[in-house]
């Protein structure tokens, strides 16, 4: 039982990142390599409040929301008025930039040591203190975020990000603006991941900067690519599959040792497949370019 | 009332001068028309104007404003709408989706506004869906309104990016090459309904090479050749001048005793 709640726990928290991804990739057409980044970022300031200020689970989470809104100004101010080619490897820097500060500043972050002994979190005076509680609690913030996510996107103003995502040009003689608009969304994604980040440390009451990585970015990136992006669906089926992938591996009773490198290849293999055969993912509407 | 003036604009490309100290205005309510051989500059003015060029020299006042550094945006939504040369929409989504981008809105910046003006907003969207499906119907595009418009032919693409033109709304107007890809028909649809907007006070400027299609419309016509305004004048008298009949005997394989003098505006 524990083992499906824990399935469903982390596909709560992986819905949220592609979710969130997913208005960049389908909805902005910025490709960005440094989600993990903020994923990191929320779950650092989480923890940290939890246990060094003492501060609630929700005052934590909405802090670190705003930190990590706060932090994503500084790569899209930078890069986004330039052209994509520069947006990449601004995000890239960016990822190597916060993983670098979450490994060496050992005075805040405990370097490569983690931080253990995370707290549950406590919601209206409620101790989340068990794996289905915690189902639970991820299950109501990823309805939450869902309806948000679904609310925005669905919105005038999801609509104006897709018009900029085919036409930067064109939507600027509309009288969009193009620069403001793209910088709003990379802080709306960013604000999202770090609420998965959250609920991460709270889940494995352990953290280390090893899970937030470039190769983790790559990860949620291969989730939206191989489920498509351009609507809400896509990135849940590709999160349901990079989820279920390594279970199924598992199933098979293949050792970890080689099931890790072999989920690799499949990712790998299936983006390319997927990108020459059928560009927009397997439930995607917007075709990468 | 002069509405949009150019002072001496000039630009240049790697040295070459694309537009030459030209100095134009414009006034409410005035279909102006300017012609030119290819390369003549006519474009890369009206990319100038909607500030998708800066130019190096010079000065463009808008509503008595100096509005050089107005970003793109800016100039937008202050009213000064351009139409490509090519049909340009937002290929992957669909024709009513295309017009509702397009409407001028207080609520597409704002990533939580359907939270905090549910009401207003959906108000706002029903009655924008509405005026979308007229432009939709004007048009004659109405039964394709799901479509994406990258399934459309050049032409209904070309007329999709009037309708957007229209949803938005604008003072000046700067159209290049409006009629190609049209037929005649469309075209006879989109021209009295240019007339209107004139009539109600709006300012068109247009860049055509279909000269028999707009003379009955325009009022005044600039020639541009070589990135200088070289002649202008009312339309009923500019093309019986000599040398301009010449120009456009070579640059636009008209005959000149074809094109009929201008009927007046009625």
């Amino acid at each position: 039982m524990n083992y499906f709640l824990h399935l469903l726990i982390m596909i709560s928290i992986y819905f949220i990142l592609s979710l969130s991804l997913n208005i960049l990739i389908g909805y902005s057409g910025l490709v960005s390599f440094c989600h993990s980044a903020f994923y990191g970022i929320g779950a650092y300031a989480t923890a940290l409040l939890m246990m060094k200020l003492h501060f609630p689970f929700t005052i934590s989470i909405i802090i670190g929301i705003a930190l990590s809104v706060f932090i994503s100004l500084f790569p899209s101010l930078l890069s986004l008025r330039l052209k994509q080619d520069y947006f990449y490897l601004t995000t890239i820097g960016f990822q190597i930039i916060i993983f670098s500060i979450l490994y060496n500043w050992l005075g805040l972050t405990n370097g490569p040591y983690g931080i253990s002994d995370i707290p549950n979190p406590s919601i209206l005076g409620i101790k989340i203190n068990t794996v289905l509680k915690f189902a639970l609690l991820s299950t109501a913030i990823f309805t939450i975020c869902f309806l948000l996510f679904w609310g925005i996107l669905s919105s005038p103003f999801g609509r104006t990000l897709k018009a900029i995502r085919e036409d930067e040009l064109l939507a600027s003689t509309l009288g969009k603006r193009v620069y403001y608009l793209k910088i709003t969304a990379f802080a709306l994604s960013a604000g999202f991941a770090s609420v998965s980040g959250a609920l991460f440390a709270c889940y494995m009451h352990y953290i280390d900067p090893t899970s937030f990585t470039l190769s983790e970015s790559f990860f949620i990136l291969s989730a939206v690519l191989i489920g498509g992006a351009g609507n809400i669906r896509g990135p849940l089926i590709g999160t349901i599959f990079v989820i279920i992938m390594p279970e199924i591996l598992r199933s098979l009773h293949i050792p970890d040792s080689i099931s890790a490198n072999l989920r690799q290849i499949i990712y790998g293999f299936l983006i390319l497949i997927l990108m020459r055969f059928r560009p927009q993912g397997l439930g995607g509407e917007y075709k990468l370019q | 009332m002069t509405i949009l003036e150019l002072r001496g604009i000039k630009k240049y490309f790697d040295g070459i001068r694309a537009v030459d100290n030209v100095s134009l205005s414009f006034k409410e309510g005035e279909i102006s028309l300017i012609v030119g051989p290819n390369g003549a500059g006519k474009s890369t003015l009206f990319n100038i104007i909607a500030g998708l060029l800066t130019p190096d020299e010079g000065e463009i006042i808008y509503k008595n404003k100096l509005i050089n550094h107005w970003k793109q945006w800016k100039r937008a939504r202050e009213g000064i709408s351009l139409l490509f040369q090519e049909a340009r929409i937002f290929k992957n989504l669909n024709l009513l989706q295309n017009i509702l981008v397009a409407f001028p809105s207080q609520y597409d910046e704002n990533p939580f506004a359907f939270l905090i003006n549910f009401g207003k907003l959906r108000h706002k969207e029903r009655e924008n869906l509405d005026k979308a499906e007229q432009l939709l119907s004007l048009i004659g595009l109405k039964g394709k309104s799901h479509y994406k418009a990258e399934d459309l032919s050049f032409g209904e693409q070309k007329l999709l990016s009037i309708a957007c033109l229209l949803a938005k709304g604008a003072e000046v107007l700067l159209l290049d090459e409006l009629t190609a890809g049209l037929s005649p028909q469309m075209v006879s649809t989109i021209l009295p309904l240019l007339k209107k907007l004139a009539d109600d006070g709006k300012t068109i400027i247009l860049i055509e090479h279909n000269l028999q299609a707009v003379l009955d419309i325009a009022d005044i016509v600039h020639f541009m050749n070589e990135g200088r305004i070289v002649a202008s004048g009312p339309t009923e008298e500019f093309f019986q001048r000599e040398e301009i009949q010449s120009f456009l005997a070579i640059d636009f394989s008209l005959s000149l005793l074809n094109i009929p003098p201008k009927k007046g505006v009625d």
